[in-house]
């Protein structure tokens, strides 16, 4: 079941967003994509997530082809960078919108779905927060839900674009741990873009270094610091 | 069972009634001061109408500018007849949209006018600035309200009414009448665009020292105003000849022809023309004529036929582009 | 320096004041003062001629046929306006800016040359007219002609509206709506809509009364017919011209009245909806 990225490319107008970028990685791995803006990882992401389409190249991932099916049917959960929580709704029913917007077969009961929501609420420590809206968080709290709200539909995929990038230093260390260990209880397969060097490498099972649309170097943080391959990736982490 | 096999009874006999007594509409396109004349005559026609046929006939109007009403009918308006103010605007709906014969003027007595009009002066109460002619309205200072020839129907009739008195004046000719006519509209401070918005510019706005107006429009105005206005009667007019007419192409599609004929002879009756009469449009039959006599003084008429070779002449002499209209009036001079 | 604490970014107290004077004046010169001189010259002789005005059959279905037009012009609209304002905003596509600049045709076209075009288009003497004769369809002089002639000049009210601010919301929502598997419609329905209730409902508020006002573009397709084809601002016009002032006053008054009340029923949802509205703001 695990992630298989071929060859995939895109453009916008004249600019090559992705030249052809593949990777493999195993179920359950945390991939953190990492590289300079306009290195082509959110695009690539979006493009995992359905968001974007490729102009060429393949993914497999649990045995299905991933490009061809339309976003909603994927179940890759997208975490955005500015949280893009539904602001007129309740804590609550952000995190059950996609529990509720499931075809009536599909669809658990009221009960099911207020018990998963608590569920979730107590996973990311916001027990009492569910009757408060949006508006009324801190971007801490507001990203925790983003992820609840996620992790409600059992997704497939988790997608991160740069999930702390909006909250200081001290909120950030704080959450990639707690989003490690949220990966690590879940055992959902996640890829995680950030321009964070330090993040990344802290974090990743596995660490995509990108630069002008290409894959630089790929493999286990320990490895890739030990043993860069290119100059680019060299200077990258040094910086 | 039984209450339901009344009921059946009853619904098939009002059903078989009302299957024999039709209900017929007709659409008539007029001018603007026609509404009491026409709901007056509409009522008259349908009792007689019901009486003699059982059917029941409503008489539905549109009032617009002559002119404006004469292109609606023209752009589809489906007007069964047409009453307007001019014989060239309906004139016009047969050459352009070929609705009615060209000489449709002919179809109908009197040159298709059941009534006429002439052009009187309205002055303020107790006539302050003494205005008895024509003469009187281009002394100094003298401020005359009378709409656009170019877009008013009742204006042309005023123009030509002053051209007539002008050019039959002692010592008169055709260029002492321009020269007069030029100076009337140099007293004239506003143009409206229509006969009811001048007569609205004098009465209520409260501008002009004198109206040149419809008979019938200056009669309404002293009912709906007493004590506010005089009407003087100049020493000549003209015969303002409002023409009616079938719009044929119309009726045989609505196939309405009947009943539309019918009402347009009704007009001519006694009955109607005592209606006319009393809205103050001057009948043709002479014993309403004799029973209204009061109501309308008799004064020397001048008509288009006879003092402008006929409307076609007039229309291109005067109020075409670049006629003497356009000649003699231009704005700011 | 004075010893007071002053605001930096404020404005000086006489300046505000006599800008807010300026403002006040200004509307109560221009838009107060009409108004009550329009319910003064209704009442002029009295409540019961000004009643007896609006109740009279013609000038009621005049009032039913101005309900009916702005009751279809301002439904269809707003389901454009909403459309087109996804469409800009939520998605890219060549011919954007054309579709824009077209759905302000209706503002640069005087309201006159816009029943004109219909005219051209439905008349006896345009391109259909024979054709629709023919088949015995009625637009001009009927009330298809007056709703299309109001929906041309209402056109552009909720479209213009819904989407700067539609733009202004981004994207975002809809996409993570998307990611946790809402359909298209649904999309639209839980996240979209909501978002925008209350600029819509101004929109459609603006709508309405211009649908129910609008004189030039309706009087040239209307045709005139008393008691048919008069819409309440015709109707005005038509009573005015027969010298019955209060009668137009009254008939008017009502009109103003119609606006005032939509006014008033859009205020009340502000002030019930107060917190939602502040939450809105805020985020």
């Amino acid at each position: 079941m695990s992630l298989i990225i071929d060859s995939v490319a895109k453009r916008f107008a004249r600019f090559p967003a992705l030249n052809g970028v593949s990777l493999n990685a195993p179920q359950g791995a945390f991939v953190a994509l990492v590289g300079p803006s306009g290195s082509g990882k959110t695009t690539l992401l979006r493009i995992l997530g359905g968001l974007e389409e490729a102009d060429s190249g393949s993914v497999r991932f649990a045995d299905l082809n991933w490009l061809s099916m339309p976003a909603r049917e994927r179940k890759a959960g997208f975490v955005f960078q500015q949280y893009a929580l539904f602001k007129h709704m309740t804590v609550a029913d952000n995190i059950a919108f996609g529990l509720r917007v499931r075809p009536r077969r599909e669809r658990p009961s009221r009960g099911e779905i207020r018990d998963r929501v608590q569920e979730l609420l107590r996973l990311v420590q916001l027990e009492e927060f569910g009757g408060r809206y949006p508006s009324q968080l801190s971007g801490g709290q507001r990203q925790r839900v983003a992820l609840a709200r996620a992790l409600a539909i059992e997704p497939r995929m988790l997608l991160l674009d740069e999930p702390f990038g909006a909250l200081d230093a001290k909120v950030r260390k704080e959450l990639r741990v707690w989003l490690r260990h949220i990966h690590d209880k879940a055992g959902v397969t996640s890829i995680f873009v950030t321009h964070d060097q330090e993040e990344a490498f802290a974090v990743a099972d596995l660490v995509a270094v990108m630069n002008a649309g290409r894959i630089e170097q790929y493999g286990a943080p320990a490895d890739v610091r030990r043993d860069p391959k290119t100059k680019f990736v060299a200077e990258f982490l040094s910086a | 069972m039984k209450r339901i096999l009344s009921l059946l009874a009853a619904a098939a006999i009002f059903a078989t009634t009302s299957a024999q007594a039709a209900d017929i509409t007709l659409l008539n396109a007029s001018y603007d001061p026609t509404r009491e004349l026409y709901k007056d005559l509409g009522d008259g026609f349908a009792a007689q109408w019901k009486a003699k046929t059982g059917d029941t006939v409503t008489l539905n109007t549109s009032n617009g500018g002559s002119g404006a009403q004469a292109r609606a009918v023209i752009d589809g308006l489906q007007a069964d007849i047409v009453t307007l103010a001019l014989a060239a605007d309906i004139d016009a709906i047969a050459k352009t949209a070929k609705l009615l014969p060209d000489d449709w003027q002919k179809k109908l007595p009197e040159a298709s006018v059941p009534y006429t009009s002439t052009i009187v002066f309205l002055v303020r109460k107790g006539n302050p600035w003494k205005i008895k002619d024509w003469p009187d309205l281009v002394k100094p200072g003298i401020q005359v309200v009378t709409p656009n020839p170019k877009t008013s129907g009742g204006a042309r009739w005023a123009y030509l009414a002053a051209w007539a008195y002008a050019e039959k004046a002692p010592g008169g000719n055709a260029g002492k009448a321009k020269e007069y006519v030029a100076n009337l509209y140099h007293h004239v401070p506003v143009l409206d665009s229509g006969a009811r918005g001048s007569t609205i510019t004098f009465t209520k706005r409260g501008i002009g020292d004198v109206l040149l107006s419809w008979e019938n429009e200056a009669q309404l105005a002293l009912k709906e105003s007493p004590g506010q206005y005089d009407v003087i009667y100049p020493s000549r007019s003209i015969l303002a000849e409002p023409p009616v007419a079938l719009v044929d192409k119309n009726v045989d599609r609505h196939k309405t022809r009947a009943v539309a004929e019918a009402f347009l002879n009704y007009l001519y009756t006694p009955e109607a023309q005592l209606i006319e009469a009393k809205d103050f449009y001057r009948p043709r039959d002479p014993v309403a004529a004799a029973k209204y006599k009061s109501q309308f003084p008799n004064i020397p008429l001048a008509t288009v036929e006879s003092d402008f070779g006929g409307w076609e002449k007039a229309q291109s002499t005067h109020f075409a582009d670049g006629g003497v209209f356009d000649q003699i009036y231009q704005p700011g001079k | 320096m004075s010893g007071k604490f002053q605001n930096p970014t404020q404005d000086p107290l006489l300046l505000r004041i006599f800008l807010s004077l300026v403002a006040i004046g200004f509307v109560a010169l221009f838009l107060v003062l009409p108004l009550l001189i329009v319910f003064k010259e209704a009442l002029a002789d009295g409540l019961g001629k000004a009643f007896a005005a609006i109740i009279e059959p013609d000038a009621l279905s005049a009032v039913k046929l101005s309900l009916l037009a702005a009751g279809i012009a301002v439904p269809l609209n707003t389901v454009f306006g909403i459309s087109a304002a996804w469409a800009v905003a939520k998605h890219d596509f060549s011919g954007k800016t054309i579709l824009v600049t077209l759905i302000d045709l209706p503002f640069s076209v005087s309201p006159v040359v816009s029943g004109l075009i219909y005219v051209l288009v439905f008349g006896l003497q345009g391109w259909f007219g024979s054709y629709l004769l023919d088949h015995d369809i009625h637009i001009l002089f009927a009330l298809p002609g007056i709703v299309l002639a109001t929906i041309f000049v209402t056109f552009p009210f909720v479209a213009r509206e819904l989407i700067p601010l539609m733009v202004d919301q981004g994207r975002d929502e809809e996409e993570a709506a998307i990611s946790l598997g809402a359909s298209g419609f649904s999309t639209f329905c839980r996240v979209t809509l909501p978002n925008i209730k209350w600029g819509l409902l101004y929109a459609v508020l603006l709508c309405n009364a211009r649908a129910l006002g609008e004189f030039g573009a309706v009087s040239v397709v209307s045709g005139h017919i008393r008691g048919q084809t008069n819409t309440m601002p015709l109707h005005v016009e038509l009573l005015y011209n027969n010298y019955d002032y209060v009668g137009a006053f009254a008939v008017a008054a009502l009109l103003a009245l119609l606006a005032l009340l939509t006014l008033v029923f859009k205020t009340i949802l502000e002030w019930r909806y107060a917190d939602e509205l502040a939450a809105m703001h805020r985020h």
